[in-house]
């Protein structure tokens, strides 16, 4: 990947001047212009605030904003930690259709962070979301005060969230990452952690870099690989997470993200066959309230394009799904509201068999997971109507159960898995 | 009497010997050269699937899921050997072709020349339609897809339509390549695609009329209505 870099003279200059910095927050950024001053701010204010001795820089990389971001930078003085600014270069293809984070290439963005960390000799560096509104100073210290006082190696982000928000991850990342790597990770596609230099070394030496389909889901692999190397990670209470970024196109979420765990899963299938178990990852920190929620999404049109789906997709879903899935997914369609129920284990015996599909190359695997989106929100649907009436503990507690029911199903799937 | 009968003999058998002497050396050439071809063909062919392998061709066809097509038509193999199967056969026809002219029988020359030649266009046209074949599949799920997750309720006709469109393309061209009907096939193309523009162009303007201003009207009391946006909660 040495082939991209090509570094900016102030950030030459910077690295010349300074050697070293005990800790190294970067931010990737793309036409972020309305919230990277703000997240900047915070960024500083927690430095100062939280490691006022260490020597600390602050690194954004563009890639090649056009909406102001660059000139509101620029315009920034009242920072007490030094920002550089650097560009990373973009494929002009890649920003045609954003990925679901909004930042073309991330990968090449971290790759920089953690380059420059390493020339730097950083004790610690954090990866922050630019577009997050809801980073806070104390953010800095809860991701950095693991690493630098406790020897952790990686911080994972744990928010705090509105019942149904980043409900993908609940039913699909979190359980998946459960049954297969053993750890129980809640949020690894936060977009906010951090890791120390050594693992941040250890990163930059992989191939990963080079593998595309990898490497478009950078975040993802850093969490999963901090897991297998054996690293020692943990997890922040950060608080409430406010991303304002384009709409979301859950289709294209769906496959970039869960395309990205199926293809890790299919990579470690040496590893997971075995059994892969560890101690809990520990969340530091104090819990933040659930933020007051706006009311629960309706699930009726979430059941209608459940519907439509086993409709029209049937000639597809019959290839991808076992004729035992299938079975219990018929007498859905014409279910209404008041009786619509889309159990656990037809859920997880669901994504199993997708698994199944994306392993053997039923069909294109974009097109096979884009093909989820319906399933996946009947079964959102589904859970809405079953917890809604409940609380904040029930609802956590079918997360738990869910994830329960992957483990206990996994059998389903190894003994299909050649 | 005898002698005359011993002479047509002798004649015959002499000329038969001649001729035969003339013919065995361009036959044993043309066994050479298709021999030599065949090989040739066999060597290009195992040197083009070792390539592709290690080019990682298959690999890449089971991502873009052309492996899953081409197993629903039958076709098990890998990507690699169909390929380098069609290219044994592309270079083992003029091979087969410059043997035969070895035989220095014109008629029979130029008869089975122009029948390769007429062969290689037919193996082209049927590339190009099983290429389309392989196309409109693609971009009929890629529609199906697309359309169901925008919720439309006619997403089966628009991937059908998309499917038929490419495959009836992808049939004129095969047609004008082999040269059958070319300036009819371009007119029923003309004739099918504009038809097919103007209906739709027709069909959004005249009844999505009513559809625009209800999503304009929605656009623009933005958050009055009781169901708006309560969907779109954030998935990641």
């Amino acid at each position: 990947m040495d082939d991209f870099l090509s570094l900016s003279s102030a950030l030459q200059k910077e690295i010349e001047d300074r050697g070293s910095v005990d800790l190294l927050i970067g931010l990737p950024s793309y036409n972020c212009a309305p919230t990277i001053v703000q997240v900047l701010k915070a960024t500083d204010s927690g430095l100062s605030r939280s490691f006022p001795q260490a020597s600390s820089l602050i690194l954004v990389v563009d890639g090649g904003s056009l909406d102001g971001t660059i000139s509101a930078l620029e315009a920034l003085q009242e920072l007490s930690t030094p920002l550089v600014l650097t560009p990373y270069p973009v494929n002009p293809s890649r920003k045609l259709a954003l990925p679901y984070h909004g930042i073309p290439e991330r990968e090449k963005a971290l790759w920089t962070i953690l380059h420059i960390a390493q020339r730097l000799q950083a004790k610690a560096c954090a990866i922050l979301d630019a577009r997050n509104l809801g980073t806070t100073p104390g953010w800095i210290a809860s991701l950095l005060a693991p690493i630098l006082q406790q020897g952790f190696d990686y911080v994972s982000p744990v928010y705090a969230r509105p019942r149904y928000e980043g409900n993908l991850v609940n039913s699909i990342v979190y359980p998946l990452i459960r049954a297969f790597y053993g750890k129980d990770l809640h949020h690894p596609l936060g977009g906010d952690f951090a890791l120390s230099g050594r693992l941040a070394a250890h990163f930059l030496s992989q191939e990963v870099w080079n593998d595309q389909a990898a490497a478009a889901q950078i975040e993802m692999w850093m969490a999963i690989s901090a897991i297998l190397t054996g690293y020692p990670l943990c997890q922040a209470h950060l608080g409430p997470k406010r991303h304002e970024g384009p709409p979301e196109d859950l289709a294209a979420a769906l496959s970039q993200v869960v395309g990205s765990l199926f293809y890790l899963v299919e990579s470690h299938q040496g590893l997971w066959q075995k059994g892969l178990s560890g101690p809990h990852a520990p969340i530091l920190g104090t819990p933040s309230p659930q933020p007051a929620g706006s009311p629960s999404p309706n699930p009726r049109p979430m059941i209608e394009a459940f519907q439509g789906g086993l409709r029209d997709l049937l000639p597809l879903w019959e290839q991808a799904l076992s004729p035992e899935t299938m079975e219990e997914l018929y007498p859905l369609v014409g279910m209404g509201m008041a009786d619509f129920r889309f159990p656990m284990d037809l859920w997880v015996r669901v994504i199993y068999d997708m698994l199944l599909a994306y392993h053997y190359r039923i069909f294109y695997w974009r097109h096979l997971l884009k093909s989820l989106t319906p399933l996946y929100l009947g079964r959102m649907a589904s859970l809405i109507i079953e917890t809604e009436k409940g609380s904040e503990a029930e609802a956590e507690q079918s997360v738990e159960l869910l994830c329960q029911r992957f483990i206990a199903l996994q059998p389903y799937l190894t003994e299909r898995w050649r | 009497m005898g002698n005359l009968w011993k002479e047509a003999v002798v004649y015959a058998f002499r000329d038969f010997a001649e001729r035969a002497a003339a013919f065995v050396p361009s036959l044993v050439a043309m066994i050479f050269l298709i021999a030599l071809g065949i090989l040739l063909s066999w060597v290009a062919m195992r040197l083009f699937r070792y390539l592709l392998r290690k080019v990682g061709t298959d690999r890449w066809s089971d991502r873009w899921g052309l492996s899953a097509i081409l197993r629903n038509a039958g076709l098990k193999s890998p990507l690699s050997q169909l390929l380098s199967l069609l290219l044994f056969w592309i270079l083992l026809i003029p091979s087969l072709m410059i043997g035969i002219s070895a035989l220095q029988i014109q008629a029979t020359s130029l008869l089975i020349s122009r029948f390769f030649g007429l062969l290689l266009q037919a193996i082209v046209a049927v590339l190009i339609v099983l290429v389309g074949w392989i196309v409109a599949n693609f971009l009929g799920h890629a529609a199906l897809i697309g359309a169901v997750n925008a919720r439309i309720d006619f997403a089966p006709f628009i991937a059908r339509a998309v499917r038929w469109g490419t495959m009836i393309l992808a049939s004129a061209m095969a047609l004008i390549h082999l040269g059958i009907a070319q300036q009819m096939v371009v007119a029923i193309l003309s004739i099918l695609f504009g038809g097919l523009i103007l209906a739709l162009a027709l069909a959004f303007g005249l009844g999505g009329k009513e559809l625009a201003r209800q999503f304009l009207e929605k656009k623009m009391r933005k958050g009055e209505g009781e169901e708006k946006g309560k969907e779109e909660v954030p998935h990641l």
